[in-house]
């Protein structure tokens, strides 16, 4: 293809939020994925065998698809996962769709630790309205956990699961309110409304979920942007003026390809980005592109997840139902006696499948082998459920995304290696928050708590802050509006954009922010400030 | 026959006969025991990668305990009380095999659709019917609306 105007690198959550708002501009929009469509009818839900499938797993050292990179895991606390085709991360996402509190922007401010975000809530509060529209957001108006908000559609039901832990959240005089999830309850902009399918973490079948692919992509390519799958980029390539030329990819057959562009958009998120640009050495970049701050790849954060899973008496839902329904924000604020600063939020994971129930008997000493089996399985089918706290991770430049030595793609492609621990401050909020678990479960009757895990090993899907944004270039890697204090047409628009957590899922966050750096890039097209 | 190669026909009705104990048939609940030919069948197609290690293993077992036909022999007699402490001592200190072995059976045994109707729940995948979801009683939002802001302010 002919030089374009915007050249945008992933096609995940940020990206085609991007493309969408950025279609209306008439410019030529080309995006590259590593990945393919996703085919729907492929989804686990579609055949009996769905609790048995690792090509939908969100370990891509398990998937090992075509579309996948490897990832180093073993000097990380906790495991980085992902999808890598169009639609990005949202393919297997819960999509569970909670907001950012305004506190969250003022961290450094507040409790004097990490550093403020260059924006705040109201800036993006009309980004995140029209994202729930596109995105098709269920949830209720009147959360006191919130500035007011209104979801397009009706809540989640609350299922027996949610009715238990709403009843055990009550006795303690905890909030809880219904949470916000880009899943449809009603039929919504000719998508179908949910059906309980309870399998949102391996692709929704039925469509009523919110991934990119059904939400953003189809409307962003009827309006002309050109979405090419398959097609790793290596590196992004300078010019002798240090401005962004293009790119250099693969595409499915392994040639390699060059695109040239006006402006370089990356959006392979908080892990594929910093390894994106740490491959794209130059001699004007000699230590990656976009690099001079010494930040891309460092303040890497996940958020920690303690989970407590607890078995009840009676039947609850099972896996029928989204896998979230409810959540407490009840210990999301800084409360300085409880020993730490900032703090979670507390998610409802309603139930599993008869496989996984079985699975977590064994191995959690419940389900033994022999005569009595099936009664103890019986007591453990449908009963099972769990909560998990979703614990704001502080920005320590110790962890970080680096390149690994030996690993790499199908390309050749040197792979990320992830180097993270947990800082002080993650573990006492992981500790406590298991506290909170377990008393939330035995305020809700539960029989017993049957494991816990914090932090829970697998849990890297918030993968951020490793490219940040900021108004200091020594201090970060893009300004407040996505731009490379270094490469002025160059642009990062996914969550490594993020300086603070927050404790709460990122995907509403991470495109309410791309949406707000499209509309900055617009603004400044108009007025011929763009690369100034 | 043989279902798998591999197995001589004694070893897997050997198999058979672990695989009855550790997930025995019930008539009261109208559940196939785990040595149920379509479990079996299961399993083998289900563990492609792993089969190979489950094999091994079970020949290493079979070689701890002096062979099949010891084997064969020596269940006839003791082999409740074996697989007893089989299953007692697992995972930390039974063999290999029963460590390979139970995940294996179980994910084999738990996807049949037997067991999922014995559990009230709807044999098939998930997708095109879906389930129904209660939506129970949202009155019990009442006791947090209108409650304080909790969020804090930071203007
Ligand atoms: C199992 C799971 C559950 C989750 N649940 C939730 C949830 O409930 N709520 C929530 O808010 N978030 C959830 N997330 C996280 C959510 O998916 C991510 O926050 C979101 O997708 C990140 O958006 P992004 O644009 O930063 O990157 P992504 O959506 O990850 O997109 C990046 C894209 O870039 C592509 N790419 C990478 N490198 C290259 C390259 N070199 N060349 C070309 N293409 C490339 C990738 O293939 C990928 O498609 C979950 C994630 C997982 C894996």
């Amino acid at each position: 293809m002919k030089d374009v105007d915007v050249l945008i690198i992933g096609g995940g959550a940020s990206a085609a939020a991007f493309a969408w708002s950025l279609a209306d501009t008439k410019m030529k929009i080309l995006c590259l994925e590593q990945g393919d469509w996703v085919d729907h009818g492929n989804y686990p839900a579609m055949s009996s065998d769905f609790e048995l499938r690792d090509d939908f797993s969100f370990d891509p050292n398990i998937r090992k698809s075509s579309a996948d990179y490897p990832v180093n895991n073993e000097d990380s606390d906790i495991a980085a996962a992902n999808f890598n085709g169009v639609g990005g991360g949202t393919i297997l996402y819960a999509a569970h769709f909670p907001r950012l509190h305004p506190s969250d922007f003022r961290v450094r401010t507040l409790d004097g630790v990490a550093e403020d975000w260059p924006i705040d809530y109201e800036t993006l509060t009309p980004f995140y309205e029209l994202n729930d529209r596109m995105m098709g957001v269920s949830g209720l108006a009147g959360d006191p956990a919130y500035p007011p908000k209104q979801a397009p559609m009706p809540p989640i039901p609350l299922g027996k699961s949610g009715s238990a832990l709403a009843r055990a959240y009550n006795k303690l005089g905890w909030h809880w309110w219904p949470a916000d999830c880009a899943i449809n309850t009603t039929e919504y902009e000719g998508r179908d409304k949910c059906i309980n399918i309870g399998l949102c973490g391996s692709g929704c079948a039925q469509g009523a979920k919110g991934s990119v692919d059904v939400t953003y992509w189809p409307e962003a390519i009827r309006q002309g942007v050109h979405l090419k799958t398959n097609c790793r980029v290596q590196e992004v390539t300078v010019g002798p003026d240090g401005m962004a030329t293009g790119v250099i990819y693969f595409d499915a057959n392994g040639n390699t390809h060059r695109q040239s562009a006006q402006m370089v958009v990356v959006a392979c998120n908080g892990i594929g980005t910093p390894r994106l640009l740490l491959n794209s050495k130059s001699s004007l970049f000699p230590d990656g592109l976009a690099n001079r701050s010494g930040l891309v790849g460092k303040n890497l954060m996940f958020h920690p997840y303690a989970t407590v899973e607890a078995r009840f008496k009676d039947a609850l839902d099972g896996s029928r139902g989204p896998l979230k329904g409810i959540q407490s924000h009840e210990f999301y604020e800084t409360d300085t006696a409880r020993g730490f600063v900032r703090g979670f939020s507390i998610e409802m994971h309603r139930g599993h499948g008869p496989l996984t129930t079985a699975m977590i008997g064994l191995l959690t000493g419940r389900l033994p082998m022999g005569t009595n089996h099936h009664e103890a399985y019986s007591q453990l089918a449908d009963r099972i459920m769990a909560v998990a706290a979703v614990c704001e991770d502080l920005p320590e430049e110790s962890n970080f995304v680096s390149l690994d030595g030996s690993l790499t793609d199908g390309n050749g492609i040197p792979a990320p290696k992830i180097n993270y621990k947990l800082g002080e401050n993650s573990r006492k909020i992981l500790g406590f928050a298991e506290a909170r678990g377990r008393e939330l479960f035995e305020a809700a009757g539960a029989e017993e708590i049957i494991r816990t895990q914090s932090p829970m090993p697998m849990a890297g899907w918030h993968n951020l802050g490793t490219a940040r944004m900021g108004t200091d270039p020594e201090k970060s890697v893009v300004n407040e509006w996505g731009r490379s204090h270094d490469v002025k047409n160059l642009f990062v628009i996914d969550g490594s954009l993020f300086v603070t957590s927050g404790g709460v899922n990122p995907t509403s966050t991470i495109q309410a922010l791309s949406l707000y750096i499209a509309d900055s890039i617009k603004t400044r097209l108009s007025n011929a400030s763009l690369f100034d | 026959m043989s279902i798998k190669p591999g197995f001589s026909k004694d070893e897997e009705q050997l198999l058979k006969q672990i695989a009855a104990s550790v997930i025995p048939p019930s008539t009261e609940r109208s559940l196939p025991g785990a040595d149920d030919e379509e479990v079996f069948q299961r399993l083998y197609s289900n563990t492609t990668d792993a089969l190979n290690s489950l094999l091994n293993a079970f020949h290493e077992l079979l070689e701890s305990e002096g062979g099949i036909s010891a084997a064969s022999h020596w269940k006839a007699e003791k082999f409740n009380d074996w697989i007893s402490n089989q299953i007692e001592s697992w995972p930390a200190q039974s063999h290999v095999f029963f460590k390979l072995f139970f995940p294996l059976i179980i994910r084999a045994y738990y996807k049949d659709e037997r067991v999922h109707k014995a559990y009230n729940r709807r044999p098939g995948p998930p997708f095109p019917e879906g389930y129904e979801l209660s939506d129970e009683d949202w009155g019990l939002l009442e006791e947090v609306r209108g409650r304080p802001s909790l969020y804090k302010s930071c203007d």
